[in-house]
């Protein structure tokens, strides 16, 4: 397992945190993320996910972590936090937490300046960085009157500027208007695409799909870790976890109690996309959807199935 | 809201080519040039040349005005009620209801003029010093000008988080008002704005805790270096030149018999 | 009006003010580690956003100082915040002086100080949800003390500026007396508050 090309990206091995007062954040959490995966890291308010996030670079650490976490194959040494950006950006959850410059092209170069760059070379991070999440022309702008939208994408380029192997996110959807969301999207699936290992904290459960081949389910310990599909086929847990499966899911399983013919149940528009063609096609240009007099009363269960308040 | 000094940093004038560093230094110069003075003439000419610089950056007068009137209120109640007040043995101008107005009243109206004019040319040099350039190259400046580093970064991370606090309290004042609270002059509404206020403070410690982490995060070790560089020209020295040159010669035209120095009135 | 405007005060006490700001800016900057600066950054801006705060009592508006709380929570270092928050209330808004800052920095953060060092000798620094109420009160002697020493400062600096500023000097200091109850109730609820909730604050520098 020493052969550089089997390191997992990320390697955490039993770790565990308890906040100053004693509460417990994390509780023996093991997990690894292979180089070039996507995972999305789902749970409850409070489920200690950004806590985890901030071990990933050593800003969080105490005795009981030492050594739990591996990023490239190396453990993190927390004296040596300031060396981890090459690795692994982290984005947070509020962009002004990251915005802390006067102006945006110095929060940008703010990371290739702590990483030792030539004046030319942070200019061109910068630049390209600024490009790549939408915001080209913006080095000029003040942080503080940027719209939320803006301000989202800004914290990333932040991170970009440093051109980490690994980028977590938190929460990088959350408190978007559609138009906002669906540009976020694309810069997330742009980086994916890229090859680079994505670890994104969310709620937003009808993006997971699109952005995430993998999620792993966490309430202070790790409650399941799987393919998207798995983990979207076990709804019981989700609930149990206080968390649903995208909406398009729960659909199509009420067109099944409407006759609709499918194994499979789509995760994602364009899935169902796709499935709907299938089906039409094998069915001569039709789909049959009938009532039955078990109809109504299979909706329900399947409707009930995904309820909170139940 | 907090006004913002740097709104018309973007305008293009003499001053706001100025190099920064050369221009803090000069008009930091000239504001104490000025207040040094104990002559009411030397005051008014220094005033003059005040309202030239300002004139000179473009910045429009109607926002200088406004910052101005602040200070009426800070220093004309310091002198408002003084004529009246002292019992002059000069000749009695006029008298109401007991309070005698004098002639030495007089002189000290002239005397409260002068350090009023003072404290206005003050307030409005600040405009030509850091109004013509954005805070935070104003604040780089200061860097160039090699103050403490430890110093400079706090009043970059200031400036920067007045405007999210703000927001933010701003956001508390409305949730408050939302479920019908409103400021009187009582012990309820001040616990209540007292607790509004600690729970800012405390939300703020958190911030900084995050802040300080998404610092780390970007490879921050102690120091933030920027890549902005200030070079001088020859025009820079000619302005610094002219204007240190002008509070130096209002200095020795105060030591001069020409201008009678109305130091105190007594 | 407890910030004095340029050209009030004589040129030796403002001067002075500057030479007193600069020694102890110094011996508190040598004191601060990097690691502080964005925290004590983020508190000073909580203290100016707070000190825009007014509130009318009477027919007068006043606002809060902060100076005690600010001593209170952050020691010797609430010197440098203080000074950074005048500098920037002066450009700002135009509060106060450029030639004065010295003085006003003295004037708001030598209380300051003796407030910390009431607040220590009070408490013992041993703040839990447990001994909130001693927090509380002496959080608001401290808060009391911070105001009033501040007008004390500022009377003795205008009286020696000019006999003729007595009457204005008691009219003053009279206008703020309401200030050093607020002020001292105002802290003693937020210091009780963030015992209660955040004790450990109280360490952090």
């Amino acid at each position: 397992m020493t052969d550089k090309a089997t390191k997992a990206a990320i390697h955490v091995h039993n770790l565990n945190y308890a906040y100053p007062d004693g509460t417990v954040a994390l509780e023996q959490v093991s997990f690894e993320i292979q180089k070039g995966e996507s995972i999305a890291l789902v749970g409850p308010n409070g489920a200690g996910k950004s806590t985890l996030i901030l071990h990933l670079n050593g800003i969080l650490h105490s005795n009981k972590s030492r050594g739990a976490v591996k990023i490239l194959g190396e453990p993190i040494d927390p004296k040596k936090v300031h060396k981890m950006p090459r690795k692994i950006g982290i984005v947070f959850q509020d962009p002004d937490d990251m915005l802390f410059m006067p102006l945006l092209f110095d929060d940008v170069a703010f990371g290739p300046i702590n990483l030792g760059f030539a004046k030319t070379e942070v200019n061109r991070r910068v630049k390209e960085s600024l490009e790549r999440v939408g915001l080209a022309g913006y080095e000029t702008r003040v942080s503080h009157h940027l719209s939320g939208g803006e301000k989202k994408r800004a914290a990333i380029a932040t991170v970009l500027s440093m051109n980490p192997e690994i980028i977590a996110m938190d929460e990088p959807t959350a408190n978007l208007d559609p138009k906002s969301r669906a540009e976020l999207i694309e810069i997330l699936k742009g980086l994916k695409n890229e090859g680079k290992t994505l670890i994104i904290i969310t709620h937003d459960v009808n993006a997971i799909p699109e952005l995430a081949e993998r999620v792993i389910v966490l309430n202070k310990t790790v409650v399941a870790d799987g393919t998207t599909r798995e983990v979207f086929a076990d709804t019981e847990m989700l609930l149990a976890a206080g968390l649903e499966v995208p909406t398009i899911m729960q659909f199509f399983e009420v067109l099944q109690a409407f006759g609709y013919p499918c194994d499979v149940l789509p995760l994602s528009l364009e899935d169902a996309v796709r499935n709907l063609t299938q089906t039409i096609e094998n069915g001569s240009g039709h789909v049959h959807l009938h009532i039955h007099k078990h109809t109504h009363s299979e909706v329900n269960s399947s409707r009930n199935k995904h309820q909170h308040h139940r | 809201m907090i006004s913002e000094i740097d709104r018309y940093a973007s305008l293009s004038s003499p001053i706001h080519r100025w190099d920064p560093r050369f221009r803090l230094v000069s008009i930091f110069t000239l504001i104490f040039s000025v207040v040094l003075l104990y002559n009411l003439q030397l005051v008014i000419i220094g005033m003059i040349f005040a309202v030239i610089l300002t004139c000179t950056s473009k910045i429009p007068f109607s926002f200088v005005l406004a910052r101005m009137k602040l200070v009426f209120i800070f220093v004309i109640p310091f002198f408002i009620i003084i004529p009246f007040t002292i019992i002059g043995t000069g000749v009695e101008i006029a008298s109401f209801s007991g309070i005698t107005l004098s002639y030495r009243g007089i002189e000290y109206v002239l005397f409260a003029a002068m350090i009023v004019l003072k404290a206005l040319t003050a307030v409005m040099l600040i405009f030509p010093m850091i109004g013509t350039s954005r805070m935070d190259i104003t604040i780089k400046a200061l860097e160039g000008l090699h103050l403490p580093n430890k110093l400079v970064q706090m009043f970059a991370f200031t400036y920067r988080y007045i405007f999210v606090l703000d927001d933010e309290f701003m956001r508390t004042d409305r949730a408050l008002a939302a479920r019908g609270f409103k400021k009187r002059g009582n012990m309820y509404t001040l616990t209540t704005v007292s607790k509004a206020i600690a729970m800012l403070f405390v939300k703020s410690y958190e911030r900084a805790d995050r802040v300080f982490y998404a610092m780390r995060s970007k490879g921050y070790t102690g120091t933030i270096a920027t890549l902005h560089e200030f070079h001088a020209r020859k025009q820079d020295w000619v302005n610094t030149a002219v204007v240190i040159g002008f509070a130096l010669l209002l200095q020795v035209a105060a030591t001069s018999d020409t201008f009678i120095a109305t130091r105190g009135f007594i | 009006m407890v910030h004095i405007s340029d050209g009030v005060l004589a040129e030796w006490l403002w001067g002075g003010g500057w030479a007193v700001t600069a020694i102890i800016l110094a011996y508190a900057l040598s004191k601060m580690k990097t690691e502080d600066v964005p925290r004590l950054s983020v508190i000073t801006a909580a203290v100016f956003v707070s000190s825009l705060i007014h509130l009318s009592i009477g027919p007068t508006s006043v606002h809060f100082i902060l100076n005690g709380f600010a001593g209170v929570m952050l020691g010797i270092l609430a010197y440098p915040c203080i000074f950074v928050a005048l500098v920037l209330q002066c450009f700002l808004f135009g509060h106060g002086g450029v030639t004065t800052i010295g003085i006003n920095t003295v004037n708001m953060g030598v209380p300051a100080l003796v407030a910390y060092l009431i607040f220590r000798a009070g408490t013992g620094l041993d703040i839990r949800p447990e001994t909130k109420s001693v927090a509380s009160l002496f959080g608001a002697i401290a808060g009391g003390v911070g105001v009033v020493l501040a007008l004390l400062f500022l009377a003795v600096e205008l009286i020696t500026t000019g006999e003729e500023f007595i009457e204005t000097t008691v009219l003053v200091m009279s206008t703020h007396v309401p200030i050093i109850a607020v002020e001292a109730i105002f802290t003693g609820v937020i210091v009780g508050f963030i015992a209660t909730v955040e004790p450990e604050l109280f360490g952090k520098k």
